[in-house]
């Protein structure tokens, strides 16, 4: 599965330190993020997310190894996106 | 006489108010707390046109009534002729709040002091506008205690100049700051209880041209008998509690997603605590 930016207009993001205001155009809302997904916003940043490199943030900066756990990481950081109008999911 | 014809035309700020009205009291009002403000004869333009006029209710007809309306469109009333000052000043917020769009506004007291602008948010209630008229007394310039205006191409503060609102215990408090402190006389209203207005300072009006760079985000917050206490706040907090205190954020779009992050961005954030005004003023003087 695969996540990218919608094309268009890009999103409005300011991060200081671990957080982050995410502005979307498509939504026309603004969204706090947390430092885990906002670390998952700075992925985006390069169009796809790299979903190996964010499970290695998990990894390190949670301690989570198990891959049932990461997994919903993963899902609930595409799903805030997605309802977020950022993205869309590449399901192939 | 103008007020009750072609009406007497204010500047507060950017902003022309064309007033009418068929109460000599209203009269007796804009001569003492906009005695200041400059009048325009003739304009070519007014943003706003408000009238505040008498009128009877079909169910009370013995009773005095007044309502306000704006561009000749109701907006309040009809409510006791006593409240006819709160009315006024809520009608010309209420212009603003609505229409003046081109910038980024917020519910909120701000000043300036020593070239840094203050942005004082907080709920209704947190007493905004005590703190505003007390540091006002301290040689705080006064941009306005109602709205934090902010222009969208540089993030800048304008000010108003506008009469400040005192409530209830409010008002001895400030009196006794500055006895000669010029208010109206204490009206009784409705759901708000004992309200009058505080005239700004002279210097206030007189700099109402001369935007304010914008230093702090402050977000009060009274508790009785507390220690005045300012700290830091995370930016990214800020922000989200920023935009909850704007009136029209989301109207902006990427407008005022950019504006607000560059406010927040360029701005020390805090948390204010305090418990008398002495104390408050003390403590924002140190920081800045």
């Amino acid at each position: 599965m695969r996540v990218r930016l919608y094309p268009g207009e890009a999103p409005g993001i300011r991060t200081w330190g671990e957080d982050s205001i995410v502005y979307s155009p498509r939504s026309g809302e603004t969204y706090f993020l947390d430092s885990i997904t906002t670390q998952g916003v700075l992925y985006l940043n390069h169009d796809w997310l790299d979903e190996a490199a964010y499970r290695g943030l998990l990894s390190a900066r949670l301690g989570v190894d198990d891959d049932e756990v990461m997994a919903r990481y993963v899902e609930r950081l595409i799903k805030h996106f997605e309802e977020s109008g950022l993205v869309e999911v590449d399901a192939s | 006489m103008r007020l009750s014809t072609s009406g007497l035309t204010i500047r507060t700020g950017p902003f022309l108010y064309t007033i009418r009205t068929n109460l000599p009291e209203v009269a007796s009002f804009m001569g003492k707390v906009y005695a200041e403000s400059p009048v325009v004869d003739h304009p070519e333009f007014s943003d706003f046109h408000v009238a505040v006029h008498s009128c009877r209710r079909f169910l009370q007809p013995w009773l005095r009534h007044v309502d306000v309306s704006v561009g000749g469109v109701p907006l309040f009333g009809p409510f006791p002729r006593q409240e006819t000052f709160a009315y006024l000043e809520w009608g010309m917020n209420g212009c603003i709040s609505r229409d003046a769009n081109h910038m980024l506004l917020f519910h909120a007291a701000s000043l300036e002091r020593d070239g840094r602008g203050v942005l004082f948010l907080g709920k209704s209630g947190a007493g905004k506008s005590t703190l505003a008229a007390a540091l006002a007394l301290r040689g705080w310039r006064l941009l306005s205690d109602e709205f934090g205006l902010v222009t969208l191409d540089s993030s800048r503060l304008v000010p108003l100049a506008r009469p400040i609102c005192l409530k209830n215990e409010a008002i001895q408090l400030i009196r006794e700051l500055d006895p000669a402190v010029v208010t109206t006389t204490p009206a009784d209203v409705r759901r708000k209880g004992l309200l009058c207005h505080l005239a700004p300072p002279r210097e206030s009006v007189r700099r109402m041209d001369e935007p304010a760079t914008p230093s702090a985000l402050v977000f009060i917050n009274y508790q009785q008998d507390a220690e005045s206490r300012l700290e830091a706040i995370p930016k990214a907090q800020a922000m989200s509690r920023a935009i909850e205190s704007s009136f029209n954020y989301k109207e902006l779009g990427r407008a005022g997603f950019e504006c607000m992050a560059t406010l927040v961005g360029s701005c020390g954030c805090y948390d204010l605590s305090y418990g008398d005004l002495e104390g408050a003023g003390r403590v924002m003087e140190g920081a800045l």
